[in-house]
């Protein structure tokens, strides 16, 4: 008899991913009804989330009885009389279904993800283009790279490589044996380039007031997340900020960003000038790659004074999204809209959502620079 | 708490010995909770690697997180010994309940003429991952989506290597020209069919077929556990109690947890039966009547059908408030009435229920390479949809056509289809 502590792993986590791999194509299909409750953005990456499949196909088939067409009589224990009722089960609606007996497989089982994974997935699902780095033109960080040979250096600088080459040259030249000779030496030695920048600032800007209702903001916030999840992939150095607005501008944190319903009116003038404050204090253009995010339904409070500050800012922007969700009712604002794509051009890219399933594609022809303008 | 509990099972082994088991030597190991899924999902110390293992670790894990049962311990005969696994995190008192009942899980292993040969499979079977454990995952999976198709329908029919298969005779090239010829080493029909393709199919290669066997041993260990859950349970149940009232190592707090716990276990099912609940009334009631050496015996020889078929007696019935119930139809839902008692009635649909509920296909003929497959009549039919997959996985296993006879006139073909690798890779 002994009683031991046993810490060794088996063969499980394998058979789990390759579980995983298998069900990956419900896994994206669920990945829309996934967005309440965890902040996605901001949740550390090794955090776990669950994620429900339906996968009572996924088996291996087998010879097995075939399931009698009424439920079949049964054995229980217990106390009673003749004629009680044991137990009571809805009949299916139209056919196969509910009988007793039929497995506690009903459920969809829960597997259970990291929020890393679950971003892979996105990013892999949605194949969105690349936003590439810019090079930036006011003040370039320069990179060091060893590319270079001298002919003078310190002795730890010595490229042995490089100096055996040299030798031999010399030496082959001359008809000489092989010998090395001080002026043989050559030392690494290094230049600089532009470097092109590598870190992005991403603000997400939300219309909160009143007519951004459950279902705009569902949207707003299935997009938000796969745009940021893809826009970090490629940029590991990725700090996100949320605001939201009504005449005001508020910065808040995630799930605030995607609940917050505030009443009243709406004006993007304040918001711009206060999210282009705080880039300008910490995230200089210079260095940062800066992408805005705008979630709006087309309710445009001041257009005048916005077009002023967004015409002015643009320039200094790596990217500018605008993304409506739901916008029928702002025909007019919408048309407008497109007009100020038309006259903006890249980086300002607007694009209109309507319904869950068209999120995918909305998001790539943003990415792309885009909707034409002309649609 | 590890010492603790190392003194608790010396003294737990002590007094079951004292009640006339013997348990044997049993190692008890703590583990995360991961593991004892992962366990529970493989319900085997090792296993062949499939997705499938993957996918009950989350069943499990959900169902026991849910609440719907919460997992104690895993118990495995190996060589010369037990290996029991103990969830770490629980109260020691239901470790203590844990380790008491697992006292008679052991002793039920090394003695019931049934389970004889467990340890044996398990040792074969790791041997046999082992063979195959540098095989090329895609192809090992290939193969086991098909053979995991056909694990019930194993018999122990065969030794347990796999020889070569069998070359044709002399005769068979005069008067078969056909790629296949009837293999010979077989007693027709032959109810093991997975085993029969692991011995003959000459589509597959060598490590393939290796496959198919350790699959089979698999199967086989299944069937085995499969016969005698009830008896297993309950005679674990009965030695958790009697040994945890014997011993002076459980303090009282300690005991009143350990009775809370099997009270929740032992709580009898209105609409199916519980094995510990039915098993741990039926064995009190038969030790009562018959004496503990005779339902040693009884316990020991008996399966779980065997079991209600042989011993459930009309006295049982009443004294166990067993019932029956049939379902009616209300035109909105279906209602379960419970009968009038008629304890013949009830012993065999419980006997029914607990014999394993799998159909027996067996090998007919090889006609000119084509495999006959007939299900043997058992008063039901085989679920067509999933009859018509499984019958390809031996179409695919086999590499030629495959015809499956399910009652007179029903008849389902499969042509194989082609591996997505080499099959001598690797």
């Amino acid at each position: 008899m002994s009683v031991i502590r046993d810490d060794s792993a088996g063969q499980g986590a394998q058979d789990r991913h390759r579980y995983q791999d298998k069900i990956r194509d419900r896994l994206k299909k669920v990945l829309p009804d996934l967005v309440g409750g965890v902040p996605i953005i901001t949740g550390d990456g090794h955090d776990v989330i669950s994620v429900p499949v339906d996968d009572r196909d996924i088996t291996v088939p087998r010879y097995r009885p075939a399931r009698p067409e009424d439920p079949a009589p049964g054995v229980g224990q217990g106390p009673g009389q003749p004629g009680d009722v044991v137990a009571k089960i809805p009949k299916a609606q139209g056919g196969q279904g509910s009988q007793p007996g039929s497995e506690a497989a009903e459920h969809p089982v829960f597997v259970d993800l990291t929020l890393d994974e679950l971003r892979q997935l996105v990013v892999d699902d949605l194949q969105l283009p690349p936003l590439p780095p810019k090079v930036s033109a006011l003040m370039p960080e320069m990179a060091t790279r060893w590319i270079s040979r001298a002919q003078h250096g310190t002795l730890s600088q010595v490229d042995r490589r490089a100096t055996i080459r040299q030798a031999l040259l010399r030496s082959q030249a001359q008809h000489r044996p092989l010998a090395i000779t001080p002026d043989d030496l050559r030392y690494r030695t290094w230049v600089d380039k532009p470097a092109p920048v590598t870190q992005a600032v991403i603000a997400l800007i939300r219309d909160a007031s009143g007519s951004m209702d459950t279902d705009r903001r569902y949207l707003s916030q299935m997009a938000a997340w796969r745009l940021v999840a893809s826009i970090r992939q490629q940029y590991p150095i990725c700090p996100v900020h949320f605001w939201i607005h009504d005449i005001a501008p508020t910065e808040t944190d995630e799930m605030t960003f995607y609940r917050k319903e505030n009443g009243g009116g709406t004006a993007f003038a304040p918001t711009y000038a206060a999210v282009r404050d705080l880039l300008d204090t910490h995230y200089p253009e210079a260095t940062w790659n800066r992408v805005i995010l705008q979630f709006s339904d087309g309710d445009l409070g001041d257009p005048t004074a916005a077009h002023a500050l967004l015409a002015d800012w643009l320039p200094t922007l790596h990217f500018f999204g605008m993304i409506l969700t739901q916008p029928s009712v702002y025909q007019l604002t919408k048309t407008m809209m497109r007009q100020w794509a038309e006259e903006f051009g890249p980086p300002f890219a607007l694009v209109t959502i309507q319904r869950r399933p068209d999120v995918a594609d909305a998001l790539r022809r943003l990415m792309r620079g885009g909707e034409e303008v002309a649609g | 708490m590890i010492d603790t509990l190392r003194a608790f099972a010396i003294e737990a082994r002590r007094q079951a010995e004292a009640l006339g088991m013997d348990p044997g030597p049993i190692e008890f190991r703590v583990a995360s909770p991961d593991r004892i899924y992962e366990l529970a999902a493989n319900a085997l110390p090792v296993r062949l690697r499939h997705w499938t293992h993957g996918r009950d670790y989350w069943h499990l894990k959900q169902q026991y997180e849910r609440g719907a049962g919460r997992l104690y311990e895993i118990i495995f005969a190996e060589a010369g010994r037990h290996v029991a696994y103990l969830l770490e995190g629980n109260t020691l008192a239901a470790q203590k309940l844990v380790i008491a009942h697992c006292q008679g899980h052991a002793d039920l292993d090394r003695h019931s003429l049934h389970l004889t040969g467990q340890a044996a499979y398990v040792e074969q079977i790791r041997l046999g991952v082992a063979r195959l454990a540098d095989r090329p995952p895609e192809a090992l999976e290939w193969v086991l989506d098909r053979a995991l198709a056909l694990q019930d329908q194993v018999a122990d029919t065969h030794p347990h290597h796999i020889p070569d298969p069998a070359p044709p005779s002399r005769w068979d090239a005069l008067t078969d020209h056909r790629e296949f010829s009837a293999p010979i080493r077989t007693s027709w029909p032959t109810p093991d069919l997975l085993g029969f393709i692991a011995r003959e199919s000459r589509h597959l290669s060598e490590w393939e077929r290796d496959v198919c066997a350790v699959t089979r041993l698999e199967g086989l260990y299944f069937r085995q556990m499969g016969t005698c859950k009830l008896l297993h349970e309950a005679w674990a149940t009965w030695a958790n109690q009697r040994i945890l009232l014997a011993t002076d190592g459980v303090p009282v707090g300690e005991q009143i947890q350990t009775a809370a716990l099997l009270a929740r276990v032992i709580t009898p099912s209105q609409t199916h039966y519980n094995p510990y609940a039915l098993g741990y009334a039926f064995l009190d009631w038969l030790i009562a009547e018959q004496g503990m050496a005779t339902v040693r015996t009884i316990w020991t020889t008996e399966t779980d059908a065997s079991l209600i078929r042989n011993w459930l007696t009309e006295d049982a019935v009443r004294a166990l408030d067993l019932y029956d119930y049939t379902w009616t139809d209300t035109g909105t839902r279906w209602e379960a009435i419970r009968r009038r008692a008629d304890w013949e009635r009830i012993r065999d649909l419980l006997a029914n229920e607990l014999a394993p509920q799998v159909p027996r296909v067996v090998v007919e003929a090889v006609e000119g390479g084509e495999l006959i497959l007939r299900h043997e009549p058992d008063g039901t039919r085989c679920d067509r949809p999933w009859a018509e997959k499984a019958t390809q996985a031996v179409a695919d296993l086999w590499g030629a056509p495959v015809r499956f006879y399910d009652g007179r006139e029903s008849v389902i073909t499969a042509k194989p289809t082609k591996k997505p690798y080499d099959g001598k890779g690797a």
